[in-house]
C-alpha cells in the first residue's frame, strides 16, 4: 500500500530507495528506509509534537534517545553508502532538533523565526521596560571601580543583590516563553499578538544576559 | 563470519589492542611476551630497518637521535606549534604543513608522526593476527576527546598506512566509560579523569539505560604524566647541581630515571635512582613530600579543568555519581588524593587504569559489529567550529560539545563584480581572533563571474560520528552543487597517503628471530654503555684482577654482538652483569653513604 501524499503545505519529498511520495519523517512510510531530510523540516514535526511549540520536556528527551538509537550511524555500519548517508544526515538534523527544543529560549527563537520574526538587529537598544533599571546598575558598575575600600563593600552587597534580582527575573521570563509556547493561538490575530509578546519577551531575556555578565565581570575584577 | 574488529587505544606513552570475547573485552598481549602495554616508541636501526615497543624504548636511551617517543604530541600538528623543549629533544624538516621529524641528522629520513603512528599500529596489527589467527583489518582507534579535527584526520591517516580501515574514532574517556558497562540499568553522571603520559581529558557523561551521552569534555593536550616526570627532572637537577642545558643524552637519561622514581613513589615514601652520567654515576633521591610539591600546580590544573568541565556540563561536584580513573598517570597517590578530595568520592579504579580504554575501543567494536544492539554512545565535538569572516574574526558555526554528527550551513556571497570564486578558510578553537585558534583546512568555491552580492552559495560543514568534518558547497540560484578540494593544513593529502603505502618500511618485529637478535643486541649495548660509564668514573676502585675480567667479558660480548646468535649474547650479558656487580654495590654504597651525609648537614643546619 502507498502512502498517503503529503498535504500542499509540505515540500513534496520522496523516498531515496523506493521512490515513493514521503510526509517529513525520519523514515519511509512505505520502505521503512531511513531519510535524509531537508534542514529546514520542523523539529516538532520530526519529534513528534505535531509541528507546535508546545513541546514537554520529558517526552522530547525521551523520543531523542529513542530515535538516536534508530538513526545513528552505528546502526548503519553494515549499510550501503546510500543509508549511511542517510542516517548521518539524519543524526545531525535530529541533534539539532533536540539542541533547539530542549531548551525554552532556543524554542522560542527558533518559533520565532519560523513564524517570519527575528529579533533582527535593533536586539542591543535597551528594551524599554528595562531602561530604569539598566541605568542604575551601569552607575553602581562604574562607581565600583573608583570605590574606596568600605564603599566598594556596600556596592558589592548592592550589585550581588541586583544579580539575584535579574536571575530570577530570567527564570521568570522563561516560564513566559513557555506559556506563550504551550498556549500558541490559532488564529490569525491571537497569533499576532502571541507572537509580538514573544518577541518582547525573547529580547528582554536577551538584554538581561547581557546585563548579568556585565554585573558579574564588575563583581569578578 | 565477517573479519573481527579490533579496538586500538593509541597511547601517548603506551599503546594496546583488544577484541571481544564472546561479549566481554580482551586485552590482546604480546604473543611472545605476554605483555599487554605496546610502549609507543620507535627506532631506527643502523640498517634502516624499525623496532617498535620496549626495545625502541629502551634504544632510545643511548640512541636518541634514531628514536621517537611520545609521537602523539605531534599528530596533526605544524612546525609552530611545536614548543622548546620539542625543538630540543627532536629536529623537524623544514617546510610547512604537517611537521616532519628527522632521524639520524638525516633529512632523506624524515617521517611525519601519522607514519610513525602507523609503525606501532602495524606491530598491534601484527599482535592481533597471531593471537586471533586470522586476519584483522579493520580497527576501531581511540583518540583524546580534546583532539581537534587535523589530529583525528592524522590518527585515521596512521590507521591506513599501517593498512587498517578505521571505522570509528572514539573519544578515549567514552570508551573509558563503556569498558565500565553501560548496559545496567541505572541512570548515573560519570566524571572520566584521564590523565595519560601526555595528555589530559576530563569528561562528564551521562549514563541510561545503555545510552552514554557526552555533557561536556575538557583538557589539556599538553599536560600528562610526562609533566610530572619533567618535574622531578627538574627536581634531580637542583639536587645534582646539573646547571644550564643538558645535552640529548643527559636529558633521556634524567627523563628515564624520574620515571622510575615516580613510579617507585607509588609505592614508597621515598625513591633513589641510578644515573650512569657522562662523569660518573650519581644516585638521584626524591621524597614523596619533595614530589608531591614538585607537582602541585599540574595537579591544580587538573581540577581547574574538572571544574571547567562541569560548569560546561550544567552540573554541580554533587551530582557527580561515579569518577572513573584512566590512564597509568592516575596512579599517583598525589593525583588520587586530589580527585578523591574535589570530588568528594572514591574514585573507581576496578579495572586497570592503563586498559581501560582500549578494553572500551573494543566494546564499541563489538557495537558497530552488529553484537551489542541495546548500547549506544552519543559523543560530543570537543572544540567550536567556525570559519574566518571579515576583519580576521572567527565565526562559530558549531559550537564546542555539541553532540555528534552536527551539520551548520553558511551562506556565502562575494564583495567585488565578477569574482570568479570564494575562499573559505576553516578554523576550530575557543578564541575570538581567527589568528589564535587552531587552522584546519582552506578551501576555494568557483562561481560564475557575476555583479557583487548576487551569488549564493551555501556551503555545508559536516561533522561525521568520528568528529571529522567534510564540506560541501550548492549553489542557491542555479541548484548545482560545487566540487570542493579541502586542503588540509597539517595533514596528508590522499596522494601522499598512497605514495607512504607504497614504499612502506621494514618492520624489524615481523620476523621473530631476527626480532630477537635487535632486543638481545639493544639490551647487550645499554650495558656495554653502563659498564664502561662506570669503569671510567670510578676506575680508582676497581682491583686490577676485578677489572681485567671485565674487561674481557665486555670484549666477548662486543663480539658476539656481531654475530647473529641471540643465544650467545643472553649468556654473555649475563656474564657481564656477574662480572661488574661488585662495583656496582661499591658505587650504590658510596652514593648513598654521600646523600646521606648531605641530608644530616641539611638537617643540623635546619634544625
Amino acid at each position: 500500500m502507498a502512502a498517503a501524499p503529503p498535504s500542499e503545505s509540505e515540500p513534496q519529498l520522496r523516498c531515496w530507495r523506493c521512490k515513493e511520495p514521503n510526509r517529513p519523517a525520519f523514515f519511509c512510510l512505505n520502505c521503512q528506509a531511513v531519510q535524509s531530510l531537508p534542514s529546514d523540516s520542523n523539529y516538532s514535526t520530526l519529534l513528534g509534537f505535531g509541528g507546535s511549540p508546545n513541546v514537554d520536556t520529558e517526552q522530547l528527551q525521551n523520543r531523542y534517545y529513542e530515535l538516536s538509537r534508530q538513526l545513528h550511524p552505528d546502526r548503519f555500519q553494515t549499510g550501503s553508502p546510500e543509508e549511511q548517508r542517510a542516517s548521518l544526515q539524519a543524526t545531525a538534523l535530529l541533534n539539532a532538533a533536540f539542541k533547539t527544543l530542549k531548551n525554552t529560549e532556543n524554542r522560542g527563537l527558533w518559533w520565532l523565526q519560523r513564524s517570519g520574526e527575528s529579533l533582527g538587529r535593533d536586539n542591543s537598544r535597551v528594551p524599554a521596560a528595562l531602561a530604569a533599571q539598566v541605568f542604575d546598575i551601569q552607575e553602581k558598575i562604574a562607581a565600583l571601580s573608583g570605590a574606596g575600600e568600605t564603599d566598594r563593600a556596600e556596592l558589592e552587597a548592592e550589585l550581588r543583590g541586583i544579580q539575584q534580582d535579574l536571575t530570577a527575573r530570567m527564570n521568570t521570563e522563561r516560564d513566559t516563553i513557555e506559556r506563550l509556547l504551550r498556549e500558541w493561538p490559532n488564529d490569525a490575530s491571537g497569533e499576532a499578538t502571541a507572537r509580538s509578546d514573544l518577541k518582547a519577551v525573547l529580547s528582554e531575556l536577551s538584554y538581561l544576559r547581557t546585563l548579568t555578565r556585565d554585573v558579574r565581570g564588575a563583581l569578578e575584577d | 563470519m565477517p573479519p573481527r574488529i579490533v579496538g586500538i587505544d593509541l597511547g601517548t606513552t603506551n599503546s594496546l589492542v583488544a577484541f571481544m570475547n564472546g561479549d566481554q573485552p580482551e586485552i590482546i598481549g604480546d604473543p611472545d611476551s605476554g605483555a599487554s602495554l605496546l610502549p609507543s616508541a620507535i627506532s631506527r636501526l643502523q640498517e634502516g630497518t624499525f623496532v617498535v615497543g620496549d626495545v625502541a624504548r629502551q634504544r632510545a636511551r643511548l640512541h636518541p637521535k634514531s628514536s621517537v617517543l611520545s609521537v602523539k604530541r605531534f599528530m596533526g600538528l605544524g612546525k609552530e606549534h611545536t614548543d622548546d623543549d620539542d625543538r630540543s629533544r627532536y629536529r623537524f624538516a623544514e617546510g610547512d604543513g604537517a611537521l616532519r621529524i628527522v632521524l639520524d641528522d638525516d633529512p632523506q629520513t624524515a617521517l611525519t608522526p601519522p607514519e610513525i603512528s602507523s609503525l606501532i599500529l602495524r606491530e598491534l596489527r601484527r599482535r592481533a593476527e597471531q593471537a586471533l589467527g586470522e586476519e584483522v583489518p579493520r580497527a576501531v582507534i581511540t583518540v583524546p576527546a580534546y583532539f581537534n579535527d587535523s589530529q583525528r584526520q592524522a590518527t585515521r591517516d596512521a590507521g591506513r598506512l599501517a593498512g587498517l580501515e578505521v571505522l570509528r574514532l572514539v573519544n578515549e574517556p567514552t570508551a573509558a566509560a563503556l569498558a565500565y558497562g553501560l548496559d545496567k540499568q541505572e541512570e548515573a553522571v560519570v566524571a572520566v579523569f584521564d590523565l595519560g603520559g601526555g595528555t589530559f581529558d576530563v569528561s562528564i557523561l551521562q549514563l541510561r539505560e545503555g545510552l552514554s551521552e557526552v555533557l561536556s569534555t575538557g583538557g589539556d593536550t599538553r599536560l600528562g604524566g610526562d609533566d610530572f616526570d619533567r618535574a622531578v627532572v627538574e627536581h634531580f637537577r637542583r639536587e645534582l647541581d646539573l646547571d644550564g642545558e643538558s645535552d640529548t643524552e643527559t636529558f633521556a637519561l634524567l627523563l628515564a630515571a624520574a620515571e622510575e622514581a615516580k613510579r617507585a613513589l607509588t609505592t614508597q615514601d621515598e625513591a633513589r635512582v641510578e644515573l650512569p652520567l657522562p662523569g660518573g654515576t650519581r644516585i638521584a633521591s626524591i621524597t614523596r613530600a619533595q614530589f608531591e610539591a614538585a607537582t602541585q600546580t599540574l595537579v591544580d590544573r587538573t581540577i581547574d579543568r574538572c571544574r571547567q568541565a562541569l560548569a560546561d556540563a550544567d552540573r554541580n561536584v554533587a551530582d557527580v555519581d561515579h569518577v572513573i580513573l584512566v590512564g597509568g598517570a592516575t596512579r599517583m597517590p598525589v593525583v588520587r588524593q586530589a580527585v578523591e578530595k574535589y570530588f568528594g568520592k572514591k574514585p573507581l579504579a576496578d579495572i586497570d587504569p592503563d586498559s581501560v580504554v582500549a578494553l572500551g575501543a573494543a566494546v564499541q567494536a563489538g557495537i558497530l559489529s552488529g553484537g551489542t544492539r541495546d548500547m549506544l554512545l552519543l559523543d560530543v565535538v570537543p572544540l567550536s567550529l567556525g570559519i574566518e569572516t571579515m576583519g580576521e574574526v572567527f565565526t562559530r558555526l558549531i559550537d564546542r560539545n555539541t553532540t555528534i554528527p552536527a551539520a551548520a550551513r553558511e551562506q556565502f556571497t562575494t564583495a567585488v563584480d565578477n569574482q570568479t570564486h570564494v575562499d573559505v578558510h576553516v578554523l576550530q578553537g575557543e578564541r575570538e581572533l581567527a589568528k589564535d585558534c587552531r587552522s584546519l583546512a582552506r578551501f576555494r568555491i568557483p562561481i560564475p563571474p557575476q555583479i557583487a552580492g548576487l551569488p549564493r552559495i551555501e556551503v555545508t560543514f559536516l561533522i561525521d560520528a568520528n568528529g571529522i568534518l567534510s564540506v560541501s558547497a550548492r549553489d542557491e540560484r542555479t541548484n548545482t552543487e560545487h566540487s570542493i578540494e579541502v586542503k588540509p593544513s597539517y595533514g596528508l593529502t590522499d596522494d601522499t597517503i598512497e605514495n607512504m603505502l607504497e614504499e612502506s618500511f621494514d618492520l624489524a618485529e615481523e620476523d621473530f628471530t631476527a626480532r630477537l637478535l635487535i632486543e638481545a643486541r639493544v639490551e647487550a649495548e645499554t650495558l656495554l654503555h653502563t659498564t664502561e660509564r662506570a669503569l671510567e668514573g670510578h676506575s680508582d676502585q676497581v682491583p686490577a684482577e676485578e677489572r681485567s675480567t671485565l674487561l674481557e667479558s665486555v670484549e666477548k660480548l662486543r663480539d658476539a654482538c656481531a654475530g647473529e646468535d641471540h643465544n650467545v649474547i643472553r649468556d654473555l650479558i649475563d656474564v657481564v652483569n656477574e662480572a661488574g656487580r661488585p662495583l656496582a654495590e661499591r658505587i650504590m654504597d658510596d652514593s648513598i653513604r654521600a646523600a646521606l651525609a648531605t641530608r644530616s648537614v641539611d638537617e643540623l643546619a635546619n634544625g
